[in-house]
């Protein structure tokens, strides 16, 4: 049977098998992060800074120190939201935003007053960098930008984002591009990144991480104890543990350890994924939702219907061809009713290492059966 | 004059400066231990890092190229 999982962007799978074989070690020799110095300890702490290090690679940052264990993307999110010195009050986003930042969004806009403004951009939702140049960038605190949509996939683009908002902090989130678009903060000069562990990393759930250039920006979320300056009552400046109250999830860290180490080739190319998209494209029955140009797409679409709903269409889907979707908003209510698909959603297909040319071909056999059918009722 | 036995121990701030630390003294191929803090010391992070004090001046320079902060407590063997 061939790999019809096609909802990687909600959490990847399967997992390399190094990510079972790492957790596994950790349960049968256990230990916790720092706070002592017998070996057992030792080991956990090497493997977790070891991790540390894995993430600074895929981030691409010399800057191990200002990597944060996290447990997740909308965590990382939310320390810089939440703790982030306001001036203007004035905060830009991307127009497809997920709920991880839009939600804490509104909580500061009833709480502070902060209030954000969308970018720019074009049909798909791409951030149109000539009309960014009309803005008064000076006057923004801050601008997030989600770097791949969770919904059609377009992926914006950081580094000339970054050049246009010059001193102008820029919060990346890298949910669904980390492990499939090199990330390079430091040849960017990303300010802020947050990832999760488990979609296209292919790590477990509960991990992630928040990459934050100048730490002193930001207060901590959460206050607590780190294992380092115990005398003191205040959270310590220095970083990581500025940012890391509380023991780490050591389980989930090693089972990240073996994702990031574990090598998985695709099984398929880059030109299979454009003509599957090209293919559902001229099915007259759905409409394709993706990026308006495919050198701005990352392996993930969504499609809608003129006969089903979303939610028929996935049912359908897994019912007669066993093939797993999501459907409805994606928790991107702002994405949807930037790409006119709001408020029935989609039905998203997002791809990872392990598809083959093979299950693409599938997919697309199982959509183009529905049109026909479609057609004849 | 520092003996050849002397112990030195490097102390940080966190645990990820010791393990960056630990990575830099195995590519040197160096003596070192991994121990708990000893009281007398301000506790940075519970662990420290024991050296041959003869090795310190080749590790001061590694770790001050990768700007890793640490203070220094001699132990006389
Ligand atoms: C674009 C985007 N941001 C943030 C998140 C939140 O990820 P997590 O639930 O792992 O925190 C997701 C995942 O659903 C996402 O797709």
């Amino acid at each position: 049977m061939g790999n019809y999982y096609f909802d990687n962007s909600a959490t990847s799978h399967p997992k390399p098998p190094e990510v079972a074989k790492y957790i596994n070690e950790y349960l049968n020799n256990g230990g916790t992060y720092g706070r002592s110095a017998y070996d057992r300890v030792i080991t956990v702490s090497r493997m977790v800074e070891n991790t540390r290090v894995l993430l600074a690679q895929v981030i691409g940052t010399g800057l191990t120190n200002h990597v944060i264990f996290t447990s997740n993307a909308t965590h990382a999110l939310n320390i810089v939201i939440k703790g982030f010195p306001y001036r203007n009050k004035r905060i830009l986003i991307s127009p497809l935003e997920h709920n991880a930042v839009t939600r804490p969004l509104m909580h500061l806009l009833n709480v502070n007053g902060v209030q954000h403004y969308i970018l720019p951009h074009r049909i798909d939702g791409y951030i149109d960098l000539d009309r960014m140049r009309l803005l008064d960038l000076k006057s923004y605190d801050l601008c997030i930008v989600n770097h791949v949509s969770n919904v059609n996939g377009v992926v914006q683009p950081i580094a000339e984002l970054k050049d246009l908002l010059g001193d102008v902090p820029l919060l990346v989130d890298a949910s669904q591009s980390a492990g499939h678009i090199p990330l390079e903060v430091d040849k960017n000069n990303i300010d802020m990144l947050a990832l999760t562990g488990h979609k296209g990393l292919m790590g477990p759930t509960g991990t992630g991480c928040l990459f934050i250039r100048n730490p002193e920006l930001v207060s901590p979320l959460v206050h607590g104890g780190t294992g380092s300056r115990s005398d003191s009552h205040l959270m310590p400046e220095h970083l990581p543990d500025r940012f890391e109250a509380g023991t780490p999830n050591v389980l989930g860290i090693y089972g990240l350890y073996g994702a990031l180490s574990a090598k998985v080739n695709p099984g398929f190319s880059f030109d299979d994924f454009k003509e599957l998209l090209n293919r559902i494209g001229s099915l007259n029955s759905f409409r394709l939702v993706s990026a308006g140009n495919s050198t701005n797409q990352a392996p993930l679409f969504s499609v809608t219907s003129s006969r089903y709903s979303p939610s028929e269409l996935s049912n359908l889907l897994f019912k007669r061809y066993s093939i797993e979707t999501r459907s409805g908003l994606h928790c991107a209510p702002l994405a949807h009713k930037t790409l006119g698909t709001f408020p029935a959603g989609s039905v998203r297909f997002s791809l990872s290492n392990f598809h083959s040319s093979n299950d693409l071909a599938y997919l697309y056999q199982a959509l183009s059966e529905l049109d026909h059918d479609s057609k004849q009722r | 004059m520092t003996q050849s036995k002397d112990k030195c121990l490097l102390l940080f701030q966190s645990i990820h400066r010791v393990m960056q630390t630990e990575r830099l003294i195995v590519s040197r191929g160096v003596y070192y231990q991994i121990i708990p803090v000893p009281k007398d010391y301000s506790s940075e992070c519970g662990m420290c890092i024991e050296i041959n004090c003869s090795d310190l001046a080749l590790l001061e320079h590694d770790l001050q190229l990768n700007e890793i902060y640490f203070n220094i407590v001699k132990v006389k063997s």
